[in-house]
């Protein structure tokens, strides 16, 4: 029987080395390609037959594996992934479900080992973590964020002002200003630049 | 008795009481005509004025025995033939029909809008308004428009030609103005602001030129309030962006620290199973064989760097790895949109190279010409037979071009070439 062929998609050259040794330690599973950049994973496709990929979510380079994976998943359907990050970042989970990503993987905080997930995805199994890693944001819990207020934070990160956080929303700049209101109110951060700033450093919220 | 029969002194008093009730008319007479209020009124002065200037003629006449000649003489002989009683109540009733219309032409004056009432009002306004005729000379201009011009100009104001002066900023010390939009503002040494609006009106048959000054003194203030937030706004969310981009950094330091937290974790649970390891089952081995080269070549490899992190350099091991090669020729964008697109456009002509094109080499050349990047991408494979659709990659490509601002276009009779121009 031939072995699962496996691509490495990361940037952090100790992910992939780890990844690398687990799968060469497997008898299930062979190294097909190590990248460090999202952006090029479907190009080896074109002529190399992949089984799965592990993918990094946010790259070194820019590049992005959950769109790097709604490539391939369009092209490739057949390619099983599973996604692979150690930031809480909310909304990358439900991205990843949309897009039809089988499995998602905290490198840090989920009890279960890779080529556990690895196995259970090869077995038609999708497998997410059932909660999201919770981190602390000045004197709240992640959890206690509701989902538009973490969209806003999201793009309040980037320093877009009010307005066009509306805009991209489709809500209005009053809207915008009570939502960043009430996240003050739970962080106890004095302005909106430090709810920004310390929102990105945790990785809260990753746009 | 009848009136002839009055004594000279009784005729002296009717006589100045008439007189006095004349002069009353005839004053009446007179508001009324500046008014140009209605004809009923008039008619009603002019009878009683007729009225009692024929007593007066009378009792003037009868008191100085002057024998009477015209019009009035007839009239004033039937005087003297009237009964005291009726004489005295025609007077009155002058005098309460004089007093009556007197009261309500003062009230219909007090209520009309007359030319000096209009004026009254416009001087209360708290903005300047004038017109000028034709010609450009004042026709109607209130007191605030008198101020402006005279603070502006140090000249008394003339016409709406006069606000040429204010355009062309022949203006007194203190005095600037400032153009936002389509409106001119008028600064005062005072501080106060004017936004200056002219036009024209038609009344009848002629045109009159109006200006309008409006006082925005509260508005233009808090403006340049507004203004100095944005500023300090748009300071603050550079400075975000800016630590935005080196959180990037930061995080990917952080992850790293993360990634060697693990394997110290895993060291100590290699540690852990050293303990265990002699008489022990196959398995725990095994494992402990892995963690331990993992461990090991995990910090052989710690301080090398990560040459193939960069996106050009991955996409040409790429591009070698499905048998085409990458020839660059110009410019390669660092960071940015234009970065990405440009890595997006390789990656795409890349991919069609192989699939489509049975290419080998894919050419890329890039230059920047007066603030806009082009890039032109060709492979040496298989034209296309017809013209190009787009769809997927290159569908998902233009869009992100257009977002940007830029233009794409593709050729494909002489083979297929991909262009792109972004002016950012």
């Amino acid at each position: 029987m031939s072995k699962i062929r496996v691509m490495i998609v990361d940037d952090q050259a100790i992910s992939r080395h780890l990844f690398e040794l687990y799968i060469q330690g497997s008898e299930k599973y062979e190294l097909a390609f190590s990248l460090s950049s999202a952006d090029v994973a479907e190009v080896y496709l074109l002529k190399h037959p992949v089984d799965l990929i592990l993918m990094d979510i946010l790259m070194n380079d820019g590049s992005n594996g959950l769109d790097a994976a709604k490539r391939i998943k369009e092209r490739y359907p057949a390619v099983k992934i599973i996604a692979v990050t150690s930031m809480p970042e909310h909304s990358w989970i439900s991205r990843a479900k949309k897009i039809g990503v089988e499995s998602f993987w905290y490198k840090e905080t989920d009890e279960k080992t890779i080529l556990e997930v690895m196995d259970r995805t090869m077995a038609n199994e999708s497998v997410y973590p059932n909660t999201l890693p919770e981190v602390t944001l000045g004197l709240a819990k992640s959890t206690e964020f509701t989902e538009r207020e973490l969209e806003v934070l999201r793009i309040i990160t980037t320093g877009a002002t009010n307005g066009a956080v509306a805009e991209e929303l489709g809500i209005s700049e009053n809207t915008v200003k009570a939502h960043v209101r009430s996240m003050l109110e739970k962080t106890g951060y004095q302005s909106r630049t430090e709810l920004a700033i310390k929102a990105r450093v945790i990785g809260i919220t990753i746009k | 008795m009848t009136l002839s029969q009055l004594s000279f002194d009784s005729m002296r008093v009717l006589g100045v009481i008439s007189f006095v009730l004349l002069s009353f008319c005839i004053f009446g007479l007179v508001r009324l005509a500046v008014s140009k209020l209605g004809r009923v009124f008039a008619v009603s002065y002019l009878l009683f004025i007729l009225i009692l200037l024929t007593s007066s003629f009378y009792f003037d006449a009868a008191v100085n025995s002057k024998n009477a000649d015209g019009f009035l003489s007839a009239f004033s002989s039937l005087f003297g033939a009237l009964p005291l009683w009726s004489f005295i109540l025609l007077l009155s009733l002058t005098a309460a029909g004089a007093a009556a219309v007197t009261v309500v032409v003062g009230i219909r004056i007090k209520r009309s809008l007359t030319p000096a009432s209009l004026l009254e009002g416009l001087d209360e306004m708290p903005d300047g308004i004038c017109y000028s005729d034709e010609s450009g000379a004042s026709v109607l201009m209130n007191r605030k428009m008198q101020h402006i011009i005279n603070a502006a100009l140090g000249a008394e104001f003339t016409g709406t030609e006069q606000l040429k002066d204010i355009s062309a900023e022949k203006l007194c010390p203190g005095c600037r103005t400032e153009t936002k939009g389509d409106g001119t503002y008028l600064i005062l040494p005072d501080e106060t602001v004017w936004d200056m609006r002219t036009g024209s009106v038609r009344y009848g048959k002629e045109r009159f030129d109006e200006c309008i000054a409006y006082d925005v003194t509260e508005q233009y203030g808090k403006s340049l309030e507004m203004q100095k937030r944005n500023e300090h706004m748009r300071t603050v969310n550079e400075q975000i962006r800016a630590y935005s981009r080196e959180m990037d950094a930061i995080i990917r330091d952080r992850e790293l620290l993360d990634a060697k937290i693990r394997i110290h974790d895993d060291m100590g649970r290699a540690l852990l199973s050293l303990r265990s390891y002699l008489g022990k089952q196959e398995r725990d081995r095994e494992a402990l064989t892995t963690l331990w080269r993992v461990t090991v070549s995990v910090l052989r490899c710690e301080t090398a760097p990560d040459v193939s992190a960069d996106r050009m350099t991955a996409l040409s091991d790429a591009a070698e790895a499905v048998g085409v090669r990458l020839h660059f020729d110009g410019e390669i964008p660092k960071g940015g949109v234009t970065e990405k697109i440009y890595a997006a456009a390789v990656r795409e002509c890349l991919t069609n190279t192989v699939k489509h094109a049975d290419g080998g080499n894919l050419y890329i050349s890039s230059q920047s010409e007066n603030g806009c990047f082009t890039v032109k991408i060709k492979n040496d494979g298989r034209p296309p037979s017809k013209p190009v659709v787009e769809t997927g990659g290159l569908l998902t490509l233009r869009k992100s071009v257009v977002r940007a601002g830029g233009e794409m276009s593709t050729e494909w009779e002489n083979g297929f070439e991909l262009t792109i121009k972004l002016c950012l």
